[in-house]
């Protein structure tokens, strides 16, 4: 190496250390990163070409459409006496059984127990979300009558016809049993659509990664494959509690026992966090209230609740959802892994280091072995830096050190403890 | 390939279908294999595992500027949307490196263009803004990006890559997307250039002269 090389080396390393200081001090990283995770997921650049070609298609037919066909009013709907709102709730109880009636003559009835939101009504039909339990849809058929009812990762397109449908959201069970008319069903591992026809029972569920379709009353016939029969066998236990009871004659018609299909989008703010869509989902929890949220989701719902508005840019209802969780779940694995999370929001969002600090030693002290343990252990490091507290700062750097040589806090270590 | 890659996470990790967060994976591929699945929590592992690294090789190349933090942004977008280009999983953190310099590269060439614009008979044009620095700078590091902003942009990045980055010829080759032989090249050159434009700027006199690298020297113990 020249001479020239070699000052041009020191002057570089010079410049280097004097970046590496001013970095050391700078807390703006975690302003980026919110907005690059917050980002809505986008598909290949590839995908988007063609995409781009099928909207513009889209909305080419959509213009023709809107020039031939004038838009009409959309359709009402009321329940017993009263006018029913889009994004109103319906619950269900033993003594009150309501019937959703709409303006085309279709109508919706509840079984006990059963909890609906009316998504969206316009003049074709309406989007009717049923979270849990079971209703009797009658769906009037009229010109371009375009009715859809979600059910967790599932859902229902109908143009007029009359079925029982169910969804139980603990085990992600789907029933459906057709009675008249034409249904596509789409969803999880029903793929992009099947085509159920009168007098079929669907049932499917997410869990065991199985759906069986069946003529209306007709005993499962064992498959082949016997991890098929076990997961029929599992639906079958499984229906007992959510499946429509209604008697029905004997069919030849073998049930249709299918693996796990392509998963689709579902309209559940569940399946839009899963996607990565945070802030699509994040919005749909909040046209309800992300309090009612919180209130009615299950331990494992509370995790990915917090999640969503944290990366949806929410730290105040990400906080809310993961102490909800704490109080709710104590001592379980994912109320320990909560602790990991209110720690990064303190840390990421917040920019509340002596918080951020004290819940990652929570966690470590917590779940010492669990996964993020070394990336909590450099997060400590970080936090009582930046919180003031060099003493304690350096006691973890060295330990860090001492366990993760060459981890990824290697670097911040090693500038701690040569201060 | 998502679903594929969703297959293969799931033999790497024990994750089950309700669970949300992504255990945070020892290895590259593994890590590689969660974004292509598209894991929620994959983005965020990877931004947190690389963002120092990235912002690191930004601001060598680029040095003290406003826009280092837009351009970390720039990065984990661009891989976020291409991560199912990358053919070989455990050259993530090299790949990332590239989109870093290809990234910054991006940005220099737009401001060049930018001052080349201001010559021209246009006077409606609206003047660039000159990012302010993001911290404050020594004279000497001010003098050496001054130096950097008058080289051709590929030299200035090797040169920065090298010298200020310390990357070894093979990882400044790789990480500009050329041969070994065409950055020795670009080195020579940029090490000629810097070295003649640095003799107006006293802050880079006594380096260059040898001097204050001795005096730095004999201070160590």
């Amino acid at each position: 190496m020249s001479a020239l090389a070699e000052r041009l080396m020191r002057l570089g390393r010079e410049v280097a250390s004097e970046q590496d200081r001013a970095l050391a001090q700078d807390l703006s990283l975690g302003s980026v990163r919110a907005r690059v995770i917050a980002r809505p997921a986008r598909r290949p650049t590839h995908a988007r070409s063609w995409g781009l070609a099928v909207a513009l298609a889209s909305l080419a037919a959509a213009v023709a459409l809107y020039v031939a066909w004038r838009p009409r009013a959309p359709l009402g709907a009321s329940l017993g006496d009263r006018p029913l709102a889009v994004g109103e709730w319906v619950s269900a109880t033993e003594a009150d059984a309501p019937h959703i009636h709409f303006s085309d003559g279709s109508e919706v009835a509840l079984s006990p127990g059963s909890r609906a939101r009316l998504a969206t009504l316009d003049a074709a039909g309406a989007h009717l979300v049923l979270e849990s339990g079971n209703a009797d849809v009658r769906v009037t058929p009229h010109h371009n009558a375009r009715y859809r009812v979600s059910l967790g990762p599932f859902a229902v397109d109908v143009t007029g016809t009359r079925f029982d449908v169910g969804f139980r959201p603990s085990d992600e069970l789907f029933t459906l049993t057709l009675h008249e008319g034409k249904v596509v069903v789409s969803g999880c591992v029903l793929g992009e659509g099947r085509t159920l026809l009168a007098g079929e029972t669907l049932k499917a569920s997410c869990r065991t990664g199985h759906f069986e379709i069946s003529a209306l009353g007709a005993q499962a016939v064992p498959s082949p494959s016997a991890a098929a029969a076990a997961s029929v066998e599992a639906l079958a236990t499984e229906e007992t509690a959510a499946a429509p009871t209604e008697a029905a004659p004997e069919s030849s018609k073998a049930p249709v026992v299918a693996p796990v299909a392509p998963v689709t989008p579902a309209v559940s703010w569940q399946s839009l966090s899963k996607q990565g869509r945070f802030a699509d989902a994040y919005g749909l929890i909040e046209s309800d209230g992300f309090g009612v949220a919180v209130a009615r989701a299950s331990a494992a719902e509370l995790a990915l609740l917090g999640d969503t508005a944290r990366f949806a840019g929410k730290p105040q209802d990400a906080l809310t959802a993961y102490q909800a969780l704490r109080s709710r779940a104590a001592g379980t694995s994912a109320a320990k892994q909560a602790a990991f999370s209110i720690a990064r929001v303190h840390f990421d969002q917040r920019a509340s280091y002596a918080e951020a600090a004290r819940w990652f030693r929570t966690y470590l002290a917590e779940q010492p072995g669990g996964p993020p343990a070394r990336e909590a252990e450099g997060r400590l490091m970080e936090s009582l830096s930046r919180a003031g507290d060099r003493a304690g700062a350096r006691a973890v750097a060295k330990g860090y050190l001492e366990k993760y040589a060459h981890g990824p806090h290697e670097r911040v270590a090693r500038q701690l403890l040569s201060r | 390939m998502a679903k594929k890659d969703a297959q293969a996470l799931a033999e790497l990790l024990p994750l089950r279908k309700s669970q949300a967060e992504l255990p945070a994976p020892e290895s590259d591929e593994v890590l590689v294999l969660a974004l292509r699945a598209r894991h929620p929590d994959a983005g965020t592992q990877l931004f947190d595992r690389y963002a120092p690294h990235v912002r690191r090789v930004l601001v060598r190349v680029m040095g003290p500027d406003s826009e280092i933090l837009d351009l970390v942004h720039d990065v984990f977008v661009t891989a976020l949307e291409s991560v199912h280009r990358l053919m070989d999983p455990k050259a993530l953190r090299a790949w990332l490196t590239q989109i870093a310099v290809f990234t910054a590269r991006a940005r220099i060439r737009r401001r060049v263009r930018g001052r080349i614009l201001r010559f021209l008979p246009f006077g409606d044009l609206p003047e660039p803004e000159l990012p302010p620095a993001d911290f404050e700078a020594s004279q000497a590091m001010q003098a050496v990006y001054r130096v950097l902003d008058g080289l051709d942009t590929d030299q200035r990045i090797a040169f920065a890559l090298r010298f200020i980055a310390g990357m070894e010829l093979t990882e400044v080759a790789a990480s500009c997307n050329v041969s070994l032989a065409t950055i020795k090249r670009r080195l020579a050159r940029a090490q000629g250039t810097f070295g003649a434009a640095a003799e107006r700027e006293p802050a880079l006199a006594e380096w260059l002269a040898g001097r204050a690298t001795d005096a730095v020297e004999s201070e160590a113990p």
